[in-house]
């Protein structure tokens, strides 16, 4: 038995550390093609833009085999390679195509089986011409522990998961983490509880209390099951603010950042969400949470940031579906796109004008949250089983990249800096032995 | 649907039951007893989960025996002050939005003491003084008490506010359409937060099936979880002014008994006052024959009053008292009002019910029986018993204790201001798409974290 178990960890070791050498030379001989095709090929904005699979590798198999193919291109000056590669799966590739009008070239790939080898065909069409203008059929004999180890291994890319970088305890009712890098380069962090917001420096990698905020808020006061809250700091010129608002009260605080304090300035009628640009205005976009319950109401509003501060009169709002999570891709402030996640936990993508773009991923989940307009979070929506994915949605793609298990329940996600590094918060619920839980993790990639 | 099928949605159930962001709205139906009123009146069970629902408790107590409260932020007890501090939230306020404070606290618990309530009597006797400092409301007691926290875990101990109704429950009331329904809707200033369903629709009639309705234990039902609730209703037959004759009170006990007999009402026979399972003495009155009960009730010209809790057997005594030849006119009295009615009124004959929890200890149950139950006919006689019982519980002696209770039975009987009649006990029914019901130390259904499954 001890003899098996040796063997069978011998084995998965060769298995993790031998090069997935056959696939490697399938997307070799593909990417070769490409990258000759390309060559003398000017402003080649390329994507691949259809995979159908025939043969007996699987879905992650697959993937892999485009990972590859895109890394090895990536690097040609003369190609724009988009990546709209959302998902893999039965077979099919599924893509946003809402920017396929930008392309050139489009990229189609088929494999088949031929026998014991496994056949890939690249086509390459030419949307200027509106035909076929390359065709390249490759093939490779496949070993069968390679297939294997293809369809048992999460994602070729260990080198782009992300990982859990640092974790701390938090206090009960925890509602959002807000951090500001001072003009020394040093952040500071802001931790939002329903009765004070508290702030932190980073001394040593580790957090070191250096202020408080007690909050006493206003009636009407709406005691709630399911604490909920959303802080937000952003600047204005050389002013800091700070916005707090919640799930138990009507109207959100404003903080100001004046003479080495925050004082609270004024209130506003909804919670702020995100500062950002829309046609070249700023606004603070923010959502109402229908009153002691975990969800916000069905619409977004705007209110102007101009050269006079907050312009409440001309404050405006869109509708969009009533929602547990939402989160703003921004490229600087420029609003992209908006993820958010209904209260059937569906997900939904929307333009930057609140228009569902694609249909939604046949995905669920509870929280979310954008790293600008690269990187999107989210979880699960089960206490039984809860993981965190991440996504890559640059380009206007939403790929998976990574899954993780998590011990408990994520309360929320909140993109962040910790330590120079760009990831994610993530709030987790857990209870152990009876007792629950509240922890903070960061999440950040690995290559930075 | 194939096997796939089944586990497949046997799993998004599981999912959605466990879903991290639990979801809000949808109604749940229950089946209660139509109330006279919104006035608190706990005196059988369904209104004791009527008034949960739009009352708060000071304090909840849950059947592994933790208690919690959604009102005070601490409670604790210094034995050297003897003092029990209790540290109001901030912020909270009634169903209509005016803020709860610590005046409104100690008013809700005089107004408690104030009544003619056993636990109140209880507690009535270690409270010394009630003080407010700031938040804190200051319970000072007469001698070392550390059970004072328990005591005030009584379902009748509520938030109320001073001359007028509002609510502090989870639920606030919207719709009475009488002897159809009550509709309740979600508090959205509920101290313990807002509830996950926007609505209770309280039925009296069986022109639907409610999600939650009360039953005799084991009836089979598909779709429904079944909660023994702890709880059992007895009926007593009393006689509050006394100078009725024997041969009439029998009389009236055998036409009660042999109405049973022949109605469909889920009554058991009960041979004692509290229960048979834990009584050290059986009652047993020898019924007249049918012809001596009808020839003593044709010419009694008695007026018989019925409590409103059991307003539902009163169409078929009604009609039992018909076809018996029996000069009996029946009257329901509104349970709330019955001290009053009593002090105002000449009432010999009485049907009364009351309801007990199967845990608490008979000595209480004998003495709640004692103190509210004797009416006018309480006296020195009484109050030594309740005394000389209190001293047997206090010994730690359960032979003397078991003794103590035999005799009060034995006195309360011969005495002949009650007689037990009838025992019915309750089983609650749940049916499975709600989620998180809780059963309460007192057999209450809790709905505060309860939530409709969607899929």
């Amino acid at each position: 038995m001890r003899k098996t178990c040796l063997l069978t960890a011998i084995l998965i070791l060769l298995f993790q550390t031998l090069p997935a050498q056959y696939i490697e030379q399938l997307a070799q001989s593909a990417s070769g093609f490409l990258s000759s095709f390309f060559k003398d090929k000017f402003d080649a904005r390329t994507a691949i833009v259809q995979i159908e699979n025939f043969s007996d590798l699987s879905d992650l198999a697959i993937q892999k085999v485009y990972q590859l193919i895109f890394a090895q291109l990536e690097g040609q000056k003369n190609l724009q390679l988009l990546d709209l590669l959302i998902d893999f799966t039965e077979n099919k590739g599924n893509f946003n195509l809402s920017k396929a009008d930008q392309l050139n070239y489009l990229v189609y790939l088929k494999f088949i089986q031929n026998r014991n080898k496994i056949g890939m065909g690249i086509v390459v069409f030419s949307k200027r011409i509106d035909r076929m203008i390359g065709f390249k059929y490759v093939e490779q004999e496949i070993s069968r522990g390679e297939k294997e180890m293809l369809g048992t291994r999460q994602f070729g890319f260990s080198e782009l998961g992300f990982a859990k970088k640092m974790e701390l305890d938090v206090k009960t009712n925890f509602l959002d983490i807000q951090e500001v890098q001072g003009t020394d380069g040093r952040f500071g962090y802001f931790f939002f509880y329903p009765d004070e917001i508290i702030g932190y420096e980073v001394q040593d990698q580790h957090l070191s209390k250096h202020s408080s905020i007690k909050l006493q808020w206003p009636r009407p006061f709406y005691p709630t099951q399911e604490y909920e809250g959303k802080l937000l700091l952003f600047a204005d010129g050389p002013t800091l603010f700070m916005t707090a608002g919640s799930n138990f009260t009507a109207e959100a605080k404003l903080f100001q950042f004046q003479n080495d304090a925050w004082r609270e300035t004024d209130h506003i009628p909804f919670v702020p969400l995100k500062l950002l640009q829309i046609n070249g205005q700023t606004y603070l976009a923010g959502g109402q949470y229908e009153s002691g319950r975990n969800y916000f109401g069905e619409k977004i509003l705007f209110m102007p940031l101009g050269k006079g501060g907050l312009d409440k009169r001309n404050a405006y709002e869109k509708k969009i579906p009533a929602f547990y999570s939402i989160d703003f891709s921004l490229t600087g402030q420029q609003l992209q796109t908006v993820h958010l996640i209904d209260l059937n936990y569906q997900y939904h993508f929307l333009s930057a004008d609140f228009n569902e773009i694609t249909a939604p991923l046949p995905r669920k989940g509870a929280s979310l949250a954008v790293l600008n307009d690269e990187w999107l979070a989210m979880s699960d929506y089960s206490q039984l089983n809860d993981r965190l994915f991440f996504f890559d949605i640059r380009n206007g793609g939403q790929k998976l990249i990574y899954e993780n298990k998590i011990e408990g329940e994520i309360v929320f996600l909140r993109a962040g800096i910790w330590l120079g590094q760009r990831g994610f918060w993530v709030n987790i619920r857990s209870m152990k032995n009876g007792y629950v839980r509240f922890v903070l993790q960061f999440w950040g990639k690995s290559n930075g | 649907m194939g096997k796939r099928d089944t586990a497949l949605i046997l799993l998004l159930s599981l999912l959605t039951i466990f879903a991290i962001k639990p979801h809000y709205g949808g109604q749940a139906t229950i089946r209660l007893n139509e109330p006279t009123s919104f006035s608190l009146n706990t005196s059988n069970y369904s209104n004791l989960v009527l008034y949960s629902l739009i009352y708060e408790n000071f304090f909840y107590l849950d059947v592994d025996g933790t208690v919690y409260s959604h009102l005070f932020e601490t409670y604790a007890y210094d034995a050297r002050s003897r003092t029990l501090s209790l540290a109001l939230k901030d912020n909270l306020s009634f169903s209509n939005g005016k803020p709860i404070t610590p005046g409104h606290i100690r008013f809700s618990l005089q107004n408690y003491l104030n009544q003619d309530l056993f636990s109140a009597i209880r507690l009535r006797k270690v409270l010394k003084n009630i003080r407010v400092d700031g938040n804190q409301i200051l319970l000072e007691l007469l001698q070392d008490n550390p059970d004072t926290l328990a005591m005030l875990t009584t379902p009748d101990l509520v938030l109320i506010a001073e001359n007028e109704q509002i609510f502090s429950g989870p639920f606030t009331p919207a719709e009475w359409e009488k002897n159809r329904y009550i509709i309740l809707k979600a508090n959205p200033f509920y101290p313990g937060g807002r509830t996950f369903l926007d609505e209770v629709k309280i039925l009296f009639d069986d022109t639907a099936i409610p999600e939650i309705f009360l039953g005799a234990p084991s009836q089979l039902k598909n779709e429904y979880q079944e909660f023994n609730s702890g709880i059992f209703q007895n009926i007593y037959l009393c006689f509050p002014q006394g100078g009725v004759g024997q041969n009439t009170r029998v009389a009236l006990y055998t036409l009660i008994k042999k109405f049973n007999e022949v109605s469909n009402t889920g009554f058991i026979e009960l041979h004692s006052l509290t229960s048979d399972e834990e009584s050290p003495v059986s009652i047993r009155i020898k019924p007249v024959s049918e012809q001596k009960m009808i020839s003593i009730l044709k010419f009694a010209d008695i007026k018989f009053y019925i409590l409103s809790s059991l307003v539902s057997l009163e169409p078929g005594i009604d009609s039992y008292l018909l076809r018996m030849r029996a000069k009996v006119e029946t009257i329901v009295i509104d349970d709330s009002q019955l001290k009053n009615f009593l002090a105002n009124n000449s009432v010999k004959y009485i049907l009364i019910d009351k309801i007990f929890q199967k845990k608490t200890p008979t000595e209480e149950k004998i003495g709640q029986i004692l103190k509210e139950l004797s009416f006018s006919q309480f006296n020195d006689k009484y109050l030594r018993m309740l005394a000389e019982l209190n001293e047997v519980r206090y010994i730690n002696n359960q032979e003397l204790l078991i003794e103590q209770i035999a005799r009060m039975n034995e006195t309360l009987i011969n005495d002949g201001f009650i007689l037990p009649l009838f025992q019915k006990k309750y089983s609650l029914y749940v049916r499975n798409n709600l989620q998180a019901i809780k059963i309460d130390y007192y057999g209450r259904p809790l709905l505060h974290k309860t939530r409709i499954n969607r899929e």
